[in-house]
């Protein structure tokens, strides 16, 4: 859509402060990630979802709690176990006696900011529960419908060390996140400072904007220009993924849709109005790394799908 | 200086095949023995010297001098051993013009050569003004070699098409060369070329049955006249019998306007005349074959001086006049620019500016985004635009106009306007008025 801008300098302006402030509150608690942090930001801009992939105890946690205190949202972290039922994760209904009705207990999926840890060690049928609430933005729990609060976040992990005793989630339901990402290890001198500050920071977390301001600036995001060059080279990376002789199941066109929507978050993020291709060379192997099944021969010689990602944009003629 | 010369060695040996191949074709129009213009080593050896001093000279002005100094000294011992060894003279008479020219030829076909082939439009110019010469060359029965002229045409469409790899492909990290697959790609180019000039001359011009002979054979004539009156030519080959017909048409003409009979002794007196003057009899010796060729050659007899200062002038009336023009040009297309929307005219400006960036060696590789171009540039550019826009800034504003939609305001625009001419002063004022004169049909 070649639409000219329609946000204003000073809206731009005052949505980056907002999100600068929020920035620099998880920073306090959260050391040394500002990538993870800026991305999962991002990410509830875009009204996407994040899947995680890490070793326990690097602050995954910590990180979506953080980040729903600072933005004054419900916060709820689902254990997903072999046992989970999904009426554990959508909320069931219950038998009143005294009322003689019948009552509905929400999930804990109703909520804003949802951590789903360790999503692959639940069944398919409780992963499935929660991939279509992430979807629809709903529940329908007895043929009645229970529609999710925006803004709604689902960050779900996974560990990429343990297979024993997990379901994989299948390819194409990995589709629906919007970005995948790792956090990594911190440095020594990061671990330091985390040690020394200890539990009382995050206890002392306090909301710098509001779930409004939250929405607004998802609207926001919505309207920043998209030049139908950025566009076209979207469409392009995209579809490089599907020629790829190391790929066996390029990204589909709801890869093309996430990495535009999460250009346009990323755009307001640094102060603009407008999405220039440098956001889209950034954000692609975040986008698509997890939405492409590579060949056998790119798994043998274990091919990180990212830099096959980042390999294929630099390919790509830029704008 | 190594990589350079790498880069180099293919253009230099395209060059070296059009200006053999030219100068062969174009040297059996004059009176040269066959041994020195039949041999297409002969000819690349001279314009390959030349031409590997251009490239070598080009590197920086410390190569420029040391060629040019070189060269010259080379080209002098080279004339005095020939004069000693009387190497230069090719005929009885003496006469080493021919040789001369033939150097100066070769020497001047090298150095345009050269010069053309450093953008993409002047090989086309190369390949054009190349392929009407060779016609023209045929037209006026030069014994004009095809094979030569075929292999000019793909020498010059190779040269092109190496040109744009080098500017696209050669800088992309994920493009392999593959020099087979372009020389490949102008093989075949030059097979649809030809085979569409066939085309046309078989089912268009010979059907039409042009009269092209008899244009040949006045231009002849007009040629030998022209040569007489100018008094170039010393041996004038009018055939015998054209000779004698108006010799007695004019005794005819005369005898009846004066009311005389003609004289029969005289008639056999004039007729036991030979039929060639008697400074022309020279050329005349009776065998039927040498006459022939004679009869069909032309002789220049200038003095080596009237050539030079003749070239020295059209160079320097050249050298001021194409300049001027092209300036002209450049100036006329900046200000085109500048009369657009103002969007369009930042867009269409920062592009304008990459390209003469690119020209000292700033390129913007195809997978580069204009930010990634900057950051790795702005800081190397600097010097070239000290006093202007930085870099980043024309970045960001050329961000902000293509993508961001917005218009920029009139200072904006005049900032943006500015950056071209204050960039060329910079750039002379850097690296010299030498390395900017070499450069100044590409900025």
């Amino acid at each position: 859509m070649n639409q000219e801008v329609t946000i204003t300098d000073q809206q731009v302006h005052e949505a980056k402060g907002l999100i600068e402030k929020v920035i620099q509150n998880v920073e306090t608690v959260i050391i040394g990630k500002r990538q993870p942090v800026e991305l999962v930001l991002m990410a509830l801009l875009a009204r996407g979802h994040i899947l995680l992939e890490d070793v326990p105890g690097v602050g995954k946690t910590s990180l979506v709690s953080a980040i729903a205190k600072s933005v004054d949202c419900k916060f709820q972290r689902i254990q997903f176990t072999p046992d989970l039922m999904p009426s554990d994760v959508t909320g069931f209904s219950i038998y009143n006696q005294k009322s003689g009705e019948f009552t509905f207990r929400p999930g804990a999926v109703m909520s804003n900011l949802v951590l789903a840890d360790e999503i692959n060690r639940a069944s398919a049928k409780t992963q499935a529960a929660l991939l279509e609430a992430m979807e629809e933005k709903q529940v329908t729990v007895d043929s009645a419908t229970y529609q999710l609060e925006d803004p709604f976040l689902v960050m779900a992990t996974q560990n990429p060390l343990e297979s024993f005793g997990t379901y994989p989630l299948p390819e194409a339901q990995i589709d629906r996140f919007l970005i995948k990402l790792s956090m990594g290890y911190p440095t020594v001198e990061e671990e330091q400072r985390i040690v020394h500050l200890g539990r009382a920071a995050r206890v002392q977390l306090k909301a710098v904007i509001s779930r409004a301001q939250v929405l607004e600036l998802s609207a926001l995001a919505d309207r920043v220009r998209v030049d139908p060059a950025v566009e076209r080279y979207i469409v392009e990376i995209v579809a490089a993924t599907r020629t790829n002789a190391k790929i066996t199941l390029g990204s589909s066109p709801r890869g093309s849709i996430a990495l535009n929507n999460a250009a346009k978050a990323l755009a307001l993020f640094h102060g603009r109005g407008y999405v220039i291709p440098d956001d889209v060379k950034y954000l692609a192997p975040f986008v698509l790394g997890h939405r492409i099944i590579l060949g056998h021969e790119a798994k043998t010689e274990s091919v990180d799908p990212n830099a096959l990602i980042t390999a294929i944009v630099d390919g790509i003629v830029a704008p | 200086m190594r990589r350079y010369l790498k880069d180099a060695v293919w253009e230099w040996l395209l060059c070296l095949l059009l200006s053999a191949t030219l100068l062969t074709n174009f040297a059996q129009g004059f009176y040269i023995p066959d041994a020195v213009a039949d041999n297409i080593l002969i000819a690349a050896a001279l314009t390959g010297l030349v031409l590997l001093c251009c490239y070598v000279g080009a590197y920086n002005r410390r190569t420029m001098v040391i060629t040019v100094v070189l060269f010259l000294a080379l080209a002098s011992v080279a004339v005095l051993w020939m004069r000693a060894r009387g190497i230069d003279i090719v005929d009885q008479e003496g006469s080493a013009t021919a040789v001369y020219i033939y150097w100066i030829a070769g020497i001047a076909i090298a150095l345009v050569i050269f010069f053309l082939a450093r953008t993409r439009v002047g090989i086309v110019v190369l390949f054009l003004l190349g392929c009407i010469l060779h016609a023209a060359l045929t037209f006026l029965d030069f014994a004009v070699s095809p094979w030569w002229t075929a292999i000019y045409a793909l020498a010059a469409i190779a040269l092109f098409v190496l040109r744009q790899y080098r500017i696209y492909a050669a800088h992309s990290s994920t493009v392999a060369p593959n020099f087979a697959r372009f020389f490949l790609t102008s093989g075949g180019l030059v097979l649809v070329a030809g085979g569409l000039s066939l085309a046309v001359f078989f089912a268009v011009l010979r059907p039409l049955n042009l009269p092209t002979l008899d244009t040949n054979l006045l231009t002849v004539f007009l040629r030998y006249d022209v040569l007489e009156r100018v008094g170039v030519a010393q041996n004038y080959p009018i055939p015998n019998e054209l000779l004698e017909s108006n010799e007695q048409n004019d005794r005819q003409i005369n005898s009846s306007e004066e009311g005389e009979q003609p004289d029969e002794n005289q008639v056999q007196e004039e007729e036991s005349l030979p039929t060639t003057a008697p400074d022309r009899q020279a050329g005349v010796t009776g065998n039927s074959v040498q006459d022939a060729e004679r009869l069909s050659s032309v002789r220049y007899d200038i003095p080596v001086s009237t050539y030079i200062v003749a070239a020295v002038i059209v160079v320097v009336l050249l050298l001021i006049l194409v300049p001027l023009l092209w300036r002209a040009l450049r100036r006329r297309k900046f200000k085109e620019m500048l009369a657009q929307d103002p969007r369009e005219q930042i867009i269409h400006l920062y592009r304008f500016y990459l390209k003469k960036y690119r020209v000292i060696g700033f390129v913007r590789a195809p997978n580069q985004t204009e930010r990634e171009y900057s950051a790795a540039y702005a800081e190397r550019l600097q010097p070239y635009v000290a006093g202007t826009l930085s870099l980043e800034l024309q970045t960001e504003t050329y961000l902000r106009v293509r993508y961001g939609g917005q218009a920029p305001t009139e200072q904006v625009r005049e900032e943006y306007a500015a950056i071209y001419p204050i960039f060329l002063k910079n750039y002379r004022k850097l690296n010299g008025t030498f390395r900017y004169l070499l450069h100044y049909f590409r900025l």
